[in-house]
């Protein structure tokens, strides 16, 4: 079976920096990126549509910033992706939590899961778009579909990995099955399915975007085919960054919400 | 706190989902999906006038455009899951051989729309100097590898005379990078954006080696049985625009802007581009209806060059791969 998405945060190389560092840090490597690249563009004499400078890329953002086509475009993409994350995410815990249950039905499910995490999107995305239309409803399957398999895996090892005295503490407290999910295996499993939602909303974002550039009429993905096609290069650019700064953002929010569902287990290691 | 952030997702999705209001219908037209391929972009100039200057709702139609990938469009034309789309004529009798239905029944294109570009440096100027060179194109599939291969035979050249890169859409990049002597183009477009930026290129185009059939109106058997009315509204109304189109060319262009994403957010010099990307296109297009006798040369031909190629294993009827009852 694939292997889970461990939970646990890297370990910090030094001391903590301060708050004023921990925002110089990045700034300045992104600095230093777009020095680098405004160096490259003086030095290669490229034509802008090979490579834009860091300006025209600026002035781009700017100009479809303030006539609302970036945001026509980013809420597309973003809608894709949270619908996708909800159903994928959902879907993937319900299926989990009964695979769980009914150990025949996951062994009979094993090929499937295995096979899963090799799943090329790309070739499948064109397929999904003929049977389901170019529509919301085939990028949202796309994006569920990239998310499913990493959570599902996630949600059976997490609900696996319960201390097996735990159980039987709560069988001889004769607790009811509702009792047990919510008080013994929600927990327990929610550190390693959290990790498998992180990975998947970054997977999401990647599969919003392929099924955006295989058909559709809105969505950054849309915006980097319609700069292909007009050799506006700076409008790629601007629609890749506009991709990665998005798809930082969603993994920093499902981060923060993993940081307050486990506030308890900080708790243990600060306190046990 | 948990129950907070929740509401504050579903908010979010609510939210977005405002922004995607249904489009107003005119309840007295019939709503039709016109598939076109590619993206949005001035050379499907005619689909946007037919809409902006009504002559699709005086044929009845509500017509919504969808781009897409043009063998996937075919399959969904030919299942009958879709109506109408634009496709090559190599896609229609491909598509037939497979068993999928599909007709032509109106020519957007007069000539073949696809060409090999060179840097003037790489001395190129007829098909016989493509021996020994390096040849950038999409892929091994589409109008792009058919038109290059009619061209090479019309030299007769053969695949081992020369080297096949698939370098995808990025042709014009490649060709000034230097990493292929020559690529395969739509003529309306490629070479139009590098003369205009300063290259000076030699344009071999397929049309003045062998006549082929270009784009083209294409439908199923299914709806030509069923509803040859509605056929015909369509047919015509497309006819219409395209001739509309030619004659107000500057009219057509502003009509674009409408349609095509990005168009006015150009720069002064990379819209006037634009603007003889879709000159250019014009050029090729077909004002009148094709006499029978011609379009029957005209898919003769591309049969004679798919069975050569390979891509076709024997004949089909020619005769029900297009049909000239509803374009006059």
């Amino acid at each position: 079976m694939t292997e889970p998405i461990k939970n646990e945060p890297a370990q910090r190389l030094g001391p903590r920096p301060s708050p004023l560092l921990r925002v110089l840090y990045p700034l300045g490597s992104v600095l230093l990126l777009v020095n680098l690249w405004q160096i490259l563009y003086i030095a290669l004499k490229l034509p802008a549509f090979i490579l834009p400078s860091p300006k025209m890329v600026w002035d781009k953002f700017l100009l479809i910033l303030l006539n609302g086509t970036w945001w026509h475009h980013l809420s597309w993409t973003l809608l894709e992706i949270l619908l996708g994350l909800l159903i994928g995410g959902i879907a993937a815990t319900l299926i989990g939590y009964g695979l769980s249950k009914l150990p025949f039905m996951e062994r009979l499910m094993a090929p499937f899961l295995v096979g899963s995490s090799s799943l090329p999107m790309v070739a499948v995305a064109p397929l999904l778009i003929i049977w389901f239309g170019a529509g919301l409803g085939s990028k949202v399957l796309i994006c569920a579909l990239t998310v499913f398999f990493p959570v599902l895996v996630n949600v059976l090892v997490g609900l696996r990995s319960t201390p097996q005295e735990l159980h039987e503490l709560m069988r001889s407290l004769n607790a009811s099955p509702w009792q047990k999910l919510t008080m013994l295996e929600l927990p327990a499993a929610l550190p390693v399915l959290l990790g498998g939602l992180r990975v998947g909303t970054t997977l999401s974002v990647i599969g919003a975007i392929v099924g955006e550039l295989v058909s559709s009429d809105r969505g950054l993905g849309f915006l980097i085919n319609v700069g292909r096609g007009q050799y506006d290069t700076a409008l790629v650019f601007v629609a890749v960054l506009s991709l990665i700064l998005m798809a930082s953002l969603l993994y920093y929010v499902v981060l923060l919400l993993e940081r307050r569902a486990l506030v308890w287990q900080t708790w243990r290691k600060d306190h046990l | 706190m948990k129950k907070r952030l929740f509401f504050l997702i579903f908010l979010i999705i609510i939210l977005l989902l405002s922004a995607c209001k249904p489009s107003a219908q005119n309840e007295t037209l019939r709503p039709v999906t016109l598939n076109l391929t590619y993206i949005p972009n001035v050379q499907f100039a005619p689909y946007y006038v037919g809409i902006e200057k009504g002559f699709f709702a005086e044929a009845g139609l509500d017509v919504t455009l969808a781009y897409g990938n043009e063998a996937d469009m075919v399959a969904l034309v030919g299942a009958g899951k879709e109506q109408f789309m634009i496709a090559s004529g190599e896609q229609v009798l491909m598509s037939r051989a497979q068993g999928l239905p599909v007709v032509s029944v109106a020519n957007w294109y007069s000539d073949y729309p696809v060409g090999v570009v060179a840097l003037k440096e790489a001395n190129i100027q007829s098909p016989a100097d493509l021996k020994g060179r390096q040849i950038g194109l999409p892929g091994l599939f589409g109008a792009s590898y058919i038109g290059f291969e009619a061209l090479a035979r019309s030299a007769k050249l053969s695949d081992s005379d020369y080297s096949l890169n698939s370098i995808g859409f990025t042709q014009v990049e490649s060709l000034v990078t230097g990493q292929v002597d020559a690529v395969v183009v739509y003529v309306a477009n490629e070479p139009v954006q590098l003369r205009a930026r300063g290259y000076e290129v030699d344009v071999l185009r397929v049309a003045d080696a062998v006549d082929l059939v270009g784009n083209c109106l294409v439908t199923n058997e299914k709806t030509i049985a069923d509803e040859p009315d509605f056929v015909k509204a369509m047919a015509q109304a497309v006819v219409k625009s395209i001739q509309y189109a030619v004659e107000n060319p500057e009219e057509a262009f502003e009509i674009c802007k409408k349609h095509v994403e990005n168009l006015n957010q150009l720069s002064p010099e990379e819209l006037e581009i634009q603007r003889q990307v879709m000159l250019s296109s014009i050029a090729i297009w077909q004002t009148k209806p094709l006499e029978h006798a011609e379009q029957t040369r005209k898919w003769q031909n591309m049969q004679n060059l798919l069975l050569d190629l390979g891509l076709l294993n024997e004949t089909i009827e020619i005769e029900g791969a297009f049909s000239d009852a509803f374009d006059r």
